[in-house]
């Protein structure tokens, strides 16, 4: 059987016959919408950081191979070799770089990749229906495959045909002349649903890439794609000595400073979120301690009946307690229900275009995960908690005989 | 109280002598010798010891007490000064005075709520005065029981639960026994009907009830009763004081009752009066 003091704390938040008791109504629902911002942003920011890892995965391969952005020109016997390794998926020898694209005299500068057409092995994940309106086997030395935002920023479509200048031609060109133009027709466009693919990228074959550059039979990057994309730095570090002097880098190290700035950014709102908590945690304080006040005569009346000072410090540090933790069950719970109809309310409030232009994707992307919900609700029980223990220090204070006296 | 009709006639008659023993101020002023040094001097005697053990150990006994407060000048308010009784088993006392003269006080230091200056306090034999706060706490809730002016239930709980909560406290609850107990009792104070009805649904007179329903839900040796009739009207009042002599007969409690009717002090075994921080006969 439980403590006496179990069975009135309960009983003070939920009473007989009322269900529950207005202040523990409104206090629980503080602390649950508060949970509701913390884990709610904790987990959109996880699926922020998770689907923009995966999509930097998918568009630069999972280990990275190059010379300090130098053309790397002995890279046939390396990409052998790297190829046999069983932990390697795809082996992709890549160049890349930003070029001036025109089309209906509208200019961008995107960043040209290349895609090697002749071996047909990319990191890309292609199987994942990347390729929209065409065909990736329609791509030649001739053509072109545009990002599908880039393709809509310049009003371009499949069979228009694109001018690229890339940065050699200005290299190679003399005295009075002007730079031609590549034409390359558009095959394709490329949908990942990462915004700063689609509208920022166009592929070329190889050999197109190259001739772009100017980099004879070189290439910028050799691109690996792994079979268990957790090992990334594993065989980063194992593979290092083999292709020195060649630098090995994972797709983290490549991306570090723009992945940087979501870590960064999910603990400001975090932190900023949390005093979310701390205000509900003041409420509660403030609500215990007016019904301190107003339950003297009971509290000294229990102290008659035999109740000890620490049994009334538990009556209210529990109902600290007993708010933390349904309040904290119910956010958990509210923010799995948000978070289930999160795509029409984002519709609603921000609208699926202006979360793509801003935010990458075009749906929000969402990860729970153990670390984040145990924090919160933690954090949550443990301010409940203490904003309880303040009022009961002042009940336990009281004695007996004039509380029975209050007025 | 017809139920114990020779009992109380025989505690009643001792007491006329007991008031004499265990308030010998009392006697002393009852005689004209109202000035302090005077008590002082013949507070040594004692009072009928061959008739007090007949009765047995008191329930109560209380022994000099003396008890101060600070004052908002920086001196002392003397509130008790030398109270004495004696309450043996089954024995009602009513305690009178004007207010002030530190009726509440006196109850609040032999029920052990209040630490006292001077003085010894027993309960059932057991000096209690010098216990740490912790045990008097256990004790008192099992030894006694409290009925206030102002009924103090809590307002979460249902009449039943209130009743029941004493004993949970007590760590006396055992789940079916206590509940039958508890409705056993609300029917013997006529709130048959009212068992789940929350506090604020209930009259003064039937919070009262449930009260004393409370206070005696332990069984306690000894029940303390704080103007218990001082909220309600003259016919509730009566009807309150009827039923609780009653119970406090058929339970076997002793009981001391604060008072200022002297209709309600006339009907128990024993009535004092304290006036200045002593304790008199009435």
């Amino acid at each position: 059987m439980f403590p006496w003091w179990i069975y009135v704390a309960f009983k003070q938040m939920f009473p007989s016959r009322r269900g529950v008791s207005f202040f523990a109504a409104v206090s629980i629902l503080g602390v649950a919408l508060g949970v509701l911002g913390l884990f709610g942003t904790q987990s959109v920011m996880n699926g922020f950081h998770a689907k923009i890892g995966q999509k930097l995965r998918d568009t630069t391969g999972d280990v990275i191979v190059k010379r300090g952005g130098r053309p790397i020109s002995e890279w046939k016997g390396v990409l052998e070799k790297l190829s046999a390794y069983p932990e390697v998926v795809a082996a992709e020898p890549c160049a890349k770089g930003p070029v001036m694209m025109t089309f209906n005299r509208v200019p961008v500068f995107p960043i040209l990749r290349s895609y090697d057409t002749i071996r047909d092995e990319s990191v890309l994940p292609m199987e994942k229906g990347f390729i929209r309106l065409g065909k990736l086997e329609d791509l030649d030395d001739d053509s072109v495959i545009l990002g599908q935002r880039l393709a809509y920023a310049m009003r371009a479509n499949v069979g228009d045909t694109v001018e690229v200048y890339s940065p050699a031609m200005l290299d190679n060109v003399g005295k009075d002349e002007i730079p031609m133009a590549a034409r390359l027709k558009v095959v394709a466009l490329l949908r990942t649903d990462f915004s700063s693919v689609d509208s920022n990228v166009a592929l070329v074959s190889l050999r197109r890439m190259q001739e772009l550059y100017s980099l004879g039979d070189s290439i910028h990057e050799i691109c690996l794609r792994l079979k268990d994309p957790s090992m990334d730095e594993s065989f980063a570090i194992r593979i290092s000595g083999e292709v020195s002097p060649l630098s090995v880098s994972t797709w983290l190290d490549a991306n570090e400073s723009f992945l940087s700035v979501i870590k960064m950014e999910k603990t400001m709102m975090s932190i900023i979120i949390l005093l979310i908590i701390i205000v509900a945690s003041f409420s509660i304080c403030i609500s215990l301690y007016t019904s301190v006040l107003r339950k003297t005569r009971e509290t000294g009346l229990m102290c008659a009946m035999g109740a000890r000072p620490w049994h009334i410090i538990c009556i209210y540090c529990l109902q600290g307690l007993l708010i933390g933790i349904v309040g904290s069950l119910a956010g958990l719970a509210l923010t799995g229900l948000v978070m289930h109809f999160r795509e029409p309310l984002v519709e609603i409030m921000v609208g699926r275009e202006r979360l793509a232009e801003f935010y990458y994707f075009s749906s929000l992307p969402v990860k729970y995960e153990f670390a984040d919900a145990w924090r919160a609700c933690a954090f949550a029980t443990g301010l409940c908690t203490l904003a309880g223990f303040i009022p009961a220090l002042r009940a336990a204070a009281m004695r007996a005989s004039e509380a029975m006296r209050n007025e | 109280m017809n139920s114990r009709k020779p009992d109380n006639l025989n505690s009643a008659s001792l007491s006329k002598n007991q008031d004499c023993g265990e308030t010998t101020q009392g006697c002393l002023s009852h005689a004209g010798a109202e000035s302090q040094p005077e008590y002082a001097a013949s507070k040594g005697e004692n009072f009928a010891p061959m008739e007090d053990s007949l009765l047995g150990t008191p329930v109560l006994e209380a022994n000099e007490i003396t008890k101060s407060f600070p004052s908002p000048d920086g001196g002392k308010v003397e509130v008790l000064r030398g109270a004495s009784i004696k309450i043996h088993k089954a024995q009602s006392v009513s305690l009178m005075g004007e207010s002030g003269a530190g009726k509440t006080t006196f109850m609040n230091a032999v029920s052990a709520l209040e630490r006292i200056d001077g003085g010894s306090i027993f309960w059932d034999g057991e000096r209690i005065d010098k216990l740490f706060s912790g045990a008097q706490a256990a004790r008192r809730a099992r030894f006694m029981g409290f009925v206030f002016q102002s009924y103090c239930l809590v307002p979460e709980l249902d009449a039943l639960e209130n009743v029941m909560l004493s004993a949970r406290i007590a760590g006396l609850y055992r789940p079916f026994k206590t509940r039958r107990a508890a409705k056993d009792l609300l029917e013997k104070v006529g709130l048959k009907d009212r068992l789940k009805y929350l506090p604020s649904k209930l009259s003064g007179g039937e919070k009262q009830r449930v009260a004393i329903a409370r206070a005696l839900i332990n069984s306690p040796g000894l029940l303390l009763a704080d103007e218990p009739t001082g909220n309600l009207d003259e016919t509730t009042g009566e009807e309150i004081m009827d039923m609780f002599l009653r119970l406090c007969s058929d339970e076997g409690a002793s009981l001391l009752l604060i008072t200022h009717n002297p209709d309600f002090a006339r009907r128990t075994d024993k009535a004092l009066r304290m006036s200045k921080g002593i304790i008199l006969p009435a």
